[in-house]
Order: structure tokens, then sequence, then C-alpha cells
């Protein structure tokens, strides 16, 4: 089988076609094919001398070589056929395709020839109804293509076509132009216009291009989308457009050649001149997007390429085993968290718990110190009643010494300052509260709360001595629980001197740093002291060796000074008394809370 | 004229009701403690005592019991910030004039200051009456008290025999 092309072979088009029939031609023929493929670009280099010269030379050059069909690919070539190959091959068929059924109207066949035949009127005209379809705001339609003889017939099929668009969808045509100026224009068509892009295989300015490259070119530079009728232009800046399909058509020529190898005599098959199927639609649908192109105006028929594939289609085992693991991860996450939370709520339920409990420890201390509260509000309280009876007597007696009233007036406030401080003092300690850590001078904890046991103290006759040290001793914790250590305390203190001579009742508060560079303090009573059997279940919960205590307290303390960081320890002087030591950790001065000042008053 | 004694820690209130008690129209003085009191106070003295029972040192209870033993009579009235229902009937039974609970209505305490001081003349009034009789009974010779005795038992005082040293039938 002699392949003639005339065109350049090179063409996209054409090599499709070419690789189509010759599988089709290998797959069907019953004897083994051998191929020779020759090419003139009889388009391009249309003289007649050499077609002369070249019908010469395929003479020559096949003259030993039995040629059974020969397969003229364009209307140039067949005509070439037609005219030399009584000469060079007079004994083959002709097995025609790409040849357009006008031009074969005007053509006779002989009976050694048969073909497929080519009808791009219905491509070009579908193609511009594509365009429209898909930019249904274009008011015009911009034609370029070349100036050969196929690119003129190629335009005239586009005009008997858009001759038949209403006249509200203007036409220009661009198709004398080099190619050169065409891309120059290409950037500026205005944008509710649409591009039909032709074949040139010559430009305006007498250049030579191969219709794909030049199409490309113009694509590449166009404001406008562009529509072509070839499906070789689809994936090079089309957005699409209708043409026949290239392999289809190879495959029905070569499925023609294979009869004619396998015997069938040219003449006798019906239909004598094949058509290829019907053209269908391809787009681009890089180009859908874009242009914004609405994918729901597509007809249905369409193909669809380039369509991104999504990574499901792209990576699906890879995105299976990321997804298990993931879930996997998540699980996983999922449980650390649940557990962590369930952690948390019950570290938070024993937080609670903790402030609860230090809280009614806190209010049974309080119990224990009822005469705190009567001393230091009915103290004022009486005080002032008392100043109050005297400036009305002092005024009632008429002789009007304001001096002695202002003075009473000015005890009067003095007395119900004293009392709300009290107030203040004990309302912290009653409170609820959450931790709070912040900056506590522990000084200023003890003589807050040494004020708030000395009445109690001086019930019972018991002297309350504190030591502290010069210099602030900064801890950072929650004051009122750090107080609530301290009051606990000194009640354990005043509660084991009940039977201690007068003279000895004594508890001696101190503060100071400590060796390890912590701060510590020191409660010290003249009380019974601790049996060496109770030492262990000291800070036990419950444990108590008083007739009504809860044995709470000192459990509390020891909670309240690991939550702080800190150690509480007892040490007997057995008849001589008990020594309770508590070690804060020193605030750093670079922690936080350090820097903020005292600790506002708690409310 | 009386003294109202003020005994108690607490500088605010002691000063305020010692205002109180002066324009009410008594002579008071006050003490910031028992030993206070002890030092300075001359017990011979008209007056009463308004003592707070919790104060650093010896209590109000410690002073009252104090100047009991020492024979001193004063009435006491005590002010305390706590009702202590044991502590209130331990200085009742121990002579305790009043018992009041701070804070204390300006009219309550004068009343009973009142009260306490009237106590006290009364007390001085009956005292003196006493020293004077046993001033007169001590200047009586052996043989008048016999007969003081005698007389006393409801005999005739020329009958009254001798019980010592006397020969019977002189």
């Amino acid at each position: 089988v002699v392949v003639l092309s005339g065109v350049d072979a090179s063409l996209p088009a054409l090599r499709i076609i070419d690789d189509a029939m010759r599988s089709e031609i290998q797959r069907r023929s019953r004897a083994p094919v051998e191929f020779f493929a020759e090419a003139f670009d009889l388009v391009r280099f249309s003289e007649t001398r050499f077609e002369k010269e070249a019908a010469g030379y395929l003479k020559q050059k096949y003259r030993n070589t039995r040629v059974h069909v020969i397969v003229a690919a364009q209307t140039n070539a067949f005509d070439f056929v037609r005219t030399y190959k009584s000469e060079i091959w007079p004994a083959a068929a002709v097995v025609f395709h790409s040849v357009d059924v006008d031009a074969l109207k005007r053509r006779e066949l002989d009976s050694l020839t048969t073909g497929v035949a080519v009808d791009q009127r219905e491509a070009i005209a579908k193609t511009i109804d594509l365009a429209l379809r898909l930019r249904p705001a274009a008011r015009r339609i911009i034609v370029v293509g070349g100036t050969s003889p196929i690119d003129r017939m190629l335009q005239s099929f586009a005009r008997e076509a858009l001759a038949r668009l209403p006249a509200s969808i203007s036409v220009e045509y661009r198709v004398d132009e080099a190619l050169a100026d065409l891309v120059v224009a290409a950037a500026a068509f205005p944008p509710d216009a649409v591009l039909l892009a032709l074949t040139v295989y010559h430009d305006g300015a007498g250049e030579l291009r191969v219709p794909r490259e030049a199409f490309a070119k113009v694509a590449a530079a166009s404001s406008i989308p562009v529509f072509a009728p070839f499906e070789t232009f689809v994936g090079h800046g089309a957005v699409g457009g209708v043409s026949d399909s290239f392999p289809e058509r190879g495959r029905s020529v070569g499925a023609l050649v294979a009869r004619v190898l396998n015997g069938e005599a040219p003449g006798s098959i019906v239909p004598r001149v094949q058509l290829p199927p019907p053209p269908v639609c391809v787009v681009d649908f890089s180009q859908i997007e874009r242009w914004g192109i609405d994918e729901r105006l597509l007809p249905s028929t369409c193909e669809v390429r380039f369509r991104t594939p999504g990574a499901w289609e792209t990576h699906r085992w890879q995105i299976v085993t990321a997804a298990a693991v993931l879930l996997m991860q998540t699980v996983l996450i999922a449980a650390l968290v649940l557990q962590r939370s369930r952690r948390r709520r019950a570290e938070h339920a024993v937080e609670r718990q903790r402030v609860e409990l230090a809280h009614a420890a806190r209010l049974a201390s309080m119990g224990e110190l009822t005469a705190v509260i009567a001393h230091e509000v009915n103290q004022p309280l009486g005080a002032i009643m008392a100043n109050v009876a005297a400036a009305e007597m002092a005024l009632a007696s008429g002789d009007g010494n304001l001096e002695e009233v202002r003075q009473i007036l000015a005890d009067v406030r003095k007395d119900d300052k004293r009392a709300s401080e009290a107030i203040r003092r004990l309302r912290s300690l009653l409170a609820k509260n959450e931790m709070t850590p912040q900056r506590v001078d522990i000084n200023e904890a003890i003589q807050e709360i040494v004020q708030i046991v000395a009445p109690e103290a001086r019930r019972r006759g018991i002297a309350i001595e504190t030591d502290l040290s010069e210099s602030p001793l900064p801890v950072i914790g929650d004051r009122v629980h750090i107080q609530q250590v301290l009051l606990n305390l000194i009640i354990n203190a005043m509660d084991a001197m009940a039977d201690t001579p007068a003279a000895r009742r004594r508890v001696r508060v101190r503060s100071a740093r400590s060796a390890d560079g912590g701060i510590e303090l020191t409660v010290a009573d003249h009380g019974h002291g601790i049996a060496s059997s109770d030492m262990a279940r000291l800070f036990d919960s419950f444990f108590t060796t008083k007739q009504h205590g809860m044995g709470l307290g000192l459990s509390i303390a020891r909670s309240i000074l690991e939550a702080h960081g800190g150690r509480i320890w007892a040490r007997s002087d057995g008849a001589a008394g008990a020594t309770f030591h508590v070690v804060f950790p020193e605030a750093a001065p670079g922690h936080p809370s350090f820097d903020a000042g005292p600790p506002a008053a708690t409310e | 004229m009386p003294t109202v004694h003020v005994v108690d820690d607490d500088e605010g209130f002691r000063s305020a009701t010692t205002r109180l008690l002066e324009f009410a129209g008594f002579a008071v003085r006050g003490y910031e403690s028992a030993g206070d009191f002890l030092l300075s106070c001359r017990t011979d003295e008209p007056g009463c005592l308004l003592l707070d029972i919790a104060m650093p040192g010896p209590s109000g209870l410690d002073l009252q019991a104090g100047l009991q033993d020492r024979g001193v009579t004063l009435p006491v009235i005590f002010l305390t910030g706590r009702a202590d229902v044991h502590t209130s009937v331990r200085a009742m039974k121990a002579g305790a004039m009043d018992f009041l609970f701070k804070p204390i209505e300006p009219e309550a305490l004068l009343d009973s200051v009142r009260e306490a001081i009237a106590r006290d003349a009364a007390n001085r009034q009956a005292s003196r009456a006493r020293r004077e009789l046993e001033a007169r009974y001590e200047r009586l010779t052996p043989r008048e008290r016999e007969v003081m005795a005698g007389v006393i038992a409801g005999r005739l005082n020329n009958r009254s025999p001798p019980t010592s040293g006397w020969p019977r039938g002189r």
C-alpha cells in the first residue's frame, strides 16, 4: 500500500488518520501488508511542473514494486493520482480519503477507485452553533483563516452557515492577513465576539503554515474564546468545536483498503463513496473554565477533554491509605482527648471538692472562733452607739460644743471603718473561692490571721507572739487558702494548751527564709505535744485527737500545701509542746504575678 | 462624787463609753487593763465598775474575784461582746450587778450604772452603820458585853449572871 499525501504528512490530523488506517488495515487484511508513504505537500507546492517531476520520481521509485492499493489523502493527492496513476501504478486500486463531497461530484470515479469523502459543512455549521450556545452573549463572530484553496473552501462553508444566522449577529472575516498581524489583532478582539478559527495553510503574507501551529498562535493571543471545527485544535487553545473524528475517518479508510486488499473490486463496493461517521462535539475543559463558561450549557453529547481529573481519580489509593491513617489517628486522638477530658473532669471535680472541703473546714474553724465575730464587730458597734448617744446629749445640752461633737463623729467614723474592715477580713475567709494564685506576702497573711484570732486567744487567755522577718516573704498562692493553713495551725495550738498553766499559754508564729531557699513559717505552742503514736497519722483525713474534731484541718492543710508546691510537717517537743513547720517555694521574681504589686483586696 | 470606772482594752469602746457617761453627769475614769485599774484605783471611793470580760492579761472575771478577795465592794457591771452562758452565770454568781452585751443601748447602760451607784451608796451607808456599831461594841468592857449578850437573850440587865471571873451571888 502506498499512502500518498497531498499535504505535509506530519500534519497532526493526517497522522492520526494514517495511524488509525494502518492499524485497521493490519487488523483486517488476510495477507501481510507493506506500507510506503509519499508526501508532496501539494497544497503548498502546487505547481504543475513539480507534479510532473514528482510523478516521474515515483515511477522510477516503484518500477520494481508491486503496489496493490494507493491511498490518496486529500483532494490534491487524489487529483494527482487520477492524473498520473496510469503512468506510475496502472493496475493499482485507489482509495481516497479527506476529499470533499463537492469536489467528488465534479470528478468521475473509475472502476478501480473507492474512498471516504468528507463533508466539512456540517462540522463548521455545528461549530458555529456550539460557539453561540456556549457564549450566549456573543454579538459578533470573527472568522480567521488562510489564503490557500483549502483555506478558501472551508471559508466558503463557513459563509454558507453564517449567512443563516440572525441579523443581530455580525460577522467579520480576517482571512487575508499575515499571521503575525492576526496574532496582534487577536489580542484586542472585542469581548462580545467569538472567534471561529479555520485552517491557515497559507497566510495573507504568502507564508506557508502548519494550520494547527498557526491556530495555536492566534488562540494564545486571543482576547475571546476560540472555536474550531477540527478535533486536533482542541487542546491547543480551542474551547471546542464540532469535527469529524480523525481516528474514525482513519478506521473507515482502513476498512475500505482491507476489503480491496482482500479481493473485492473497488467498483463493486457499495457505496463507492463512503461518508465518515457524523461529526462529534469536543470541548477543552480547561478552556471552559478559563472563559468562565457555564458547564451546564454544554450539549450532553459533547466530549469533554482535559477535565482536571479529581484528586480521587488520580490518587485513589493514596487517598484511601491517607484516609485510613487519618481515621486511625482521629480515633486515637479522639480517644486521647476523651481520656484527657475525663481526667480533667476528674481533676476538676477533685479540685472542686478540695475547695468545698477547705471551705467547710474554714467555716468549722471559724465556728470555733465565735468570739471573733462578736468581738470584732460588736466592739466598734458598741462604741458607735455610745458615741452617738453622747453626741445627742451634747447637742441637747445646748451649750453648742461643736468641737466635741466633731470629735465624736470622727470616732464614729473610725469605729465604723474598724467594723467594716473586720467584716471584710472575715468574709474573705468565709467566702468560697476557686484557687486564685497571686503574690502573697506571708508576713501580711500572718498579721491578718493573728488579728482575726486575737479576740479568741484573749478569751482563752492565750498570748499570740509573732516573730516575722523584716523583709516581705513573697509566695505565689491563694491568699485565703494560705491563711486557712495558718488559722488551722493556730487554733490547733490554742486547743492544745487548754490545760497549760496560764503563764505558759503562748503561741509563737515565726516566718523566715529557710536554708534551702524556701519560705518557712512555724507555729509553736506549749501544749500537750503530739504522742509519737499519732505522729504518723497526723495529716490523715479523719484523724483527730480532739473530742469534737473532724480530723480534716491538717489533712486539708497538707493538700493546700501540696497544691502550692510546699510542705508541712510537725515536731513534738514532748510535754513542752509542738511545732508545725510550713515551707512554701519562694515566688521567683520573674513570675508574672510577682510584679503585679500587692494582691487586690479579696471580695 | 461617785466615780464610774471603765475597764476595757478596746480604746474606741472605752473612750466612747467614758464620753457617754461624762455627758450623763458621772465622774468617769478609764483603764486599759485589770492591772491598770488595780494600780491606780482608790477602791474606797464610791462608784461602780464597768468591766470588759475578755482582755489581755487577767480577765474581767479574774479582776472581780481579786477585788472580792480584798473586800472591795464596788458593784460590778460586766460588758461583753459575746453571749456566753457559762461566763455570765459565773459572773452573776460572783455577785455581779449586771451583765450587758455589746453593743449596749445607752439608756440601759445608764440605768444600770445609776442602779449600781445607788447600790454602792446603800452598801456604803450600811457598812458605815455597821462599822459604827462595831466601834461602839469595841468600846464596851467585858462585863458590858456580857450584859449586852444577856439583854439580847431577853434577861433583865441587873439579872444577868456573870459568866466568868465574877463570883456568883455577889
